[in-house]
């Protein structure tokens, strides 16, 4: 009777070893590099940065306690912040739908395309691997209001052409039309999800006599509808964080009458620019930004149920 | 050929060394030089003393010494000869992230090339350190700088960085546009600004509703303001930084004559569509732009090397309504060495400092800039260093007559750089934050129309005051 604790507790050993096996010490192991870059890189400045958003911090100087002072400013008392949101708005409405239909546009004619596919497939992705600020360089040069390559062709057609770059009403177009240019990974992803569609079910919807775009709407575009929610769902985020195009193309600043200014480019005066440093306002700044972009994101996620369709959930 | 020049210049430069290695090879290199002329010599500064014993690493950011950079490139290349003992390391430039990073690490450098304009504001986060000790401790005479320069590198009555570079505002005028448009140039009095915006509107040019040439660039949106609202004779600030006065009457005035200057020309967004065809700062030489406010580079640079031919004038802005010799004016700047807090061999970077702002090290540089410039075939035009006494060695030694446009805008220089002022925002540890309130809230909303002069500039006082408050 004695000798059975003594079992059992020799026999609990070899039980807790099993618990930390080699398996899962082996899998701690492997993604602990992962963890600590983490909690490191990301963690750690996310939360520092939910700290620094309540108080007065210019780096130099002890980061100062002031509540709720940034937010209450940037929502009640800042005359950029609203009009930067609102810019970044019109952009992502003008550039999601757009982005969507171009990336869809081109993959529908390469699907189709009996020669040259890689040659097209190569040119039309070649602008996403190329550095937006060249991208955003070149299309200054196009768009140039009076010596542009497009204002010319425009004006050869006597069609009234617009002042791009200058005109606050052109600014925002401007820069969707840079950024469209870059439809390369959407496409490879629509192009994808179009050669996995089953055959068959193009051939039934034939043998029911549906046209081009009947078998479009009703087999195509729910077959491909994954990807598509994916497409939509990175571009609204991408394009809410819209920076580098309107960096470059007006210079760091917000362009004609601020017609330009976008959210990420505020944020980064307020901390770096012009001698402004404040890390506390540009850290509030990206919190309102992150839960704008959550908010839109699980909108997203719940109007998805209505129209994304999943093969296996059939 | 080639060769012997820079063996020339090696040996000059050499004799230089030796005369500079020193306090009292000093004293004798300056009665030694020939061919100084006997003015020059009045105005000599007392030279510094140096202490070439001086050793260790001595990290430098922000000074370009690349080969097209002969000015400076030869004055660092003199230094390391003169210190064999300190290992100098130059990173060519940086920006404000990262010297505020660099700050925030504690990794600062010893010495640092920075716009004077950001005295106040790294000073007065404690990323440069005061220069008074050592200034005290050599009796170092820094009456010989502009004092424009000097009251811009300073931060509450303490001196932080010694001057090395001057920029400085004028009027240019192409001669040949006014002529072909009926103006006699003589008649140009630039304290008279209703003509010059009568002019302005007089030499601008159209063609199918896009304008080709622009009539007279005020630069008001370029930082123009400062000039004139100085000029008109304005105030953006209180005496002791505290207080924003950008709705001050008579900068209102003189901002409402800036956007009258571009309505009478066709508005603003004519002239901005017409400077996206800008290249570089080549709009003057290029004939876009009939006459402009521009920095004296602008002779040195692109007129020398797009249009050495052209047929110019350079007139000096005068205070409104002084008339045609009434009082001169202008808006400078420029960069000035500071020592940071960080620096862990300061003796060196003061010495590196001292060094690079003789007499005879400015002169060394300016003959290196006019051996590179002989060899490219281009004229020497002398630099402004912030120092009277080099910009005079410059003028009077180096310089040849280049004709009468070019000689007389030279000769201009020292008189207007002592009545410069720079900009009186600097003072503020907000200052950069100042300069973008004016500019995006002041300046544009009223060049754009959004909203009258009055009305932007009371606006951009407010932000500005709050800036200045939530320091």
């Amino acid at each position: 009777m004695a000798d059975i604790p003594l079992d059992s507790a020799q026999l609990s050993v070899p039980k807790r070893r099993r618990f930390l096996s080699e398996e899962t010490t082996a899998g701690w192991l492997t993604v602990l590099p992962w963890l600590v870059g983490f909690a490191i890189f990301t963690a750690f400045p996310f939360l520092s940065s939910l700290y620094f958003s309540f108080t007065d911090y210019d780096v130099l100087r002890p980061p100062e306690w002031v509540g709720l002072k940034n937010y209450d400013r940037l929502l009640t008392d800042d005359r950029l912040f609203p009009l930067a949101l609102r810019n970044t708005f019109v952009y992502a409405l003008m550039y999601v739908p757009l982005h969507i239909i171009t990336a869809l546009g081109v993959a529908l004619l390469l699907n189709q395309a009996a020669r040259a596919k890689g040659i097209f497939r190569t040119a039309f992705y070649l602008p996403s691997v190329t550095p937006a600020i060249a991208t955003a360089y070149l299309w200054l040069w196009i768009l140039n209001p009076q010596d542009g390559l497009l204002n010319r062709a425009l004006e050869f057609l006597h069609i009234p052409a617009p002042a791009w770059t200058v005109d606050p009403n052109w600014t925002k177009p401007t820069i969707v039309l840079t950024a469209l240019w870059g439809l390369g990974g959407a496409m490879i992803m629509f192009l994808a999800a179009l050669q996995g569609v089953p055959r068959d079910l193009y051939e039934a919807a034939e043998l029911d006599g549906a046209g081009r775009w009947q078998r479009f709407r009703a087999v195509t575009f729910p077959m491909i509808s994954g990807v598509t929610f994916f497409v939509a769902t990175i571009s609204t985020i991408s394009s809410l964080n819209v920076f580098t195009q309107g960096y470059v193309m007006f210079d760091k600043d917000g362009g004609p009458e601020n017609s330009a200014l976008f959210i990420v480019m505020y944020l980064f005066k307020r901390a770096f620019g012009s001698g402004y440093f404040q890390m506390g306002y540009a850290s509030a700044i990206a919190w309102i930004l992150f839960l704008i972009i959550l908010v839109v994101t699980v909108l997203q996620f719940k109007l998805a149920k209505r129209w994304v369709y999943y093969e296996d959930n059939r | 050929m080639r060769r012997t020049d820079l063996m020339n210049r090696r040996a000059s430069r050499r004799d230089m060394l030796k005369q500079s290695a020193g306090a009292a090879a000093i004293a004798g290199a300056t009665a030694g030089m020939g061919g100084i002329p006997a003015v020059a010599l009045r105005q000599a500064s007392t030279p510094p003393v140096l202490n070439t014993d001086v050793s260790g690493d001595l990290v430098e950011w922000g000074f370009g010494v690349a080969e097209t950079n002969p000015l400076a490139r030869s004055r660092v290349e003199a230094f390391q000869e003169a210190y064999p003992n300190v290992n100098l390391q130059i990173v060519e430039s940086f920006d404000e992230q990262k010297l505020l990073t660099a700050a925030a690490a504690e990794q600062l450098p010893d010495v640092i090339w920075l716009s004077r304009f950001e005295t106040a504001t790294w000073a007065a986060r404690g990323v440069l350190q005061p220069l008074t000790e050592f200034i005290e401790r050599d009796n170092y005479d820094t009456s010989n700088f502009y004092e424009a320069a000097l009251r811009e590198a300073t931060f509450e009555d303490e001196l932080y960085g010694i001057p090395g570079g001057m920029d400085v505002r004028m009027l240019f005028v192409n001669v040949d546009h006014l002529t072909e448009a009926g103006i006699d140039p003589a008649t140009i009095d630039t304290s008279n600004w209703e003509q010059l915006n009568e002019m302005g509107a007089q030499l601008v040019q159209s063609e199918g509703g896009n304008v080709t040439r622009w009539g007279f660039d005020n630069k008001i949106q370029a930082g123009g303001i400062w000039l004139w609202g100085r000029a008109n004779g304005g105030s953006f600030i209180d005496e002791d930084g505290t207080e924003a006065t950008f709705n001050d009457d008579l900068v209102v005035e003189a901002l409402e004559w800036g956007v009258q200057g571009y309505e009478a020309q066709g508005g603003f967004q004519a002239y901005e569509s017409l400077a996206t065809t800008f290249q570089g700062d080549e709009q003057f030489p290029r004939g876009l732009v009939s006459m402009t406010i521009y920095e004296q580079w602008m002779m040195s640079g692109p007129l020398v090397t797009v249009a050495p031919d052209m047929n110019f004038l350079v007139f000096p802005v005068r205070e409104r309504g002084s008339g045609p010799e009434g009082q001169m004016t202008s808006f400078t700047g420029g960069n000035a060495w500071y020592i940071t807090s960080g620096a862990k061999n300061p003796d060196a970077a003061w010495e590196f400092i001292k060094f690079l702002h003789t007499d005879e090290t400015w002169r060394l540089g300016a003959m290196a800039v006019k051996a590179a410039r002989e060899s490219e075939n281009r004229p020497y035009f002398p630099s402004l260093t912030g120092s009277m006494t080099a910009d005079r060695l410059q003028i009077e030694e180096i310089y040849e007559p280049l004709g009468e446009t070019y000689d007389a805008a030279v000769a201009l220089l020292p008189e207007l750089l002592e009545v410069s002022e720079n900009r009186e925002i600097a003072k503020s540890p907000v200052a950069g934050q100042l300069d973008d309130i004016m500019q995006n809230e002041g300046v544009e909303p009223a060049l754009r129309g959004q909203s009258s002069a009055e009305e932007a500039l009371t606006t951009a006082d407010e932000s500005a005051q709050n800036a200045i408050d939530s320091f």
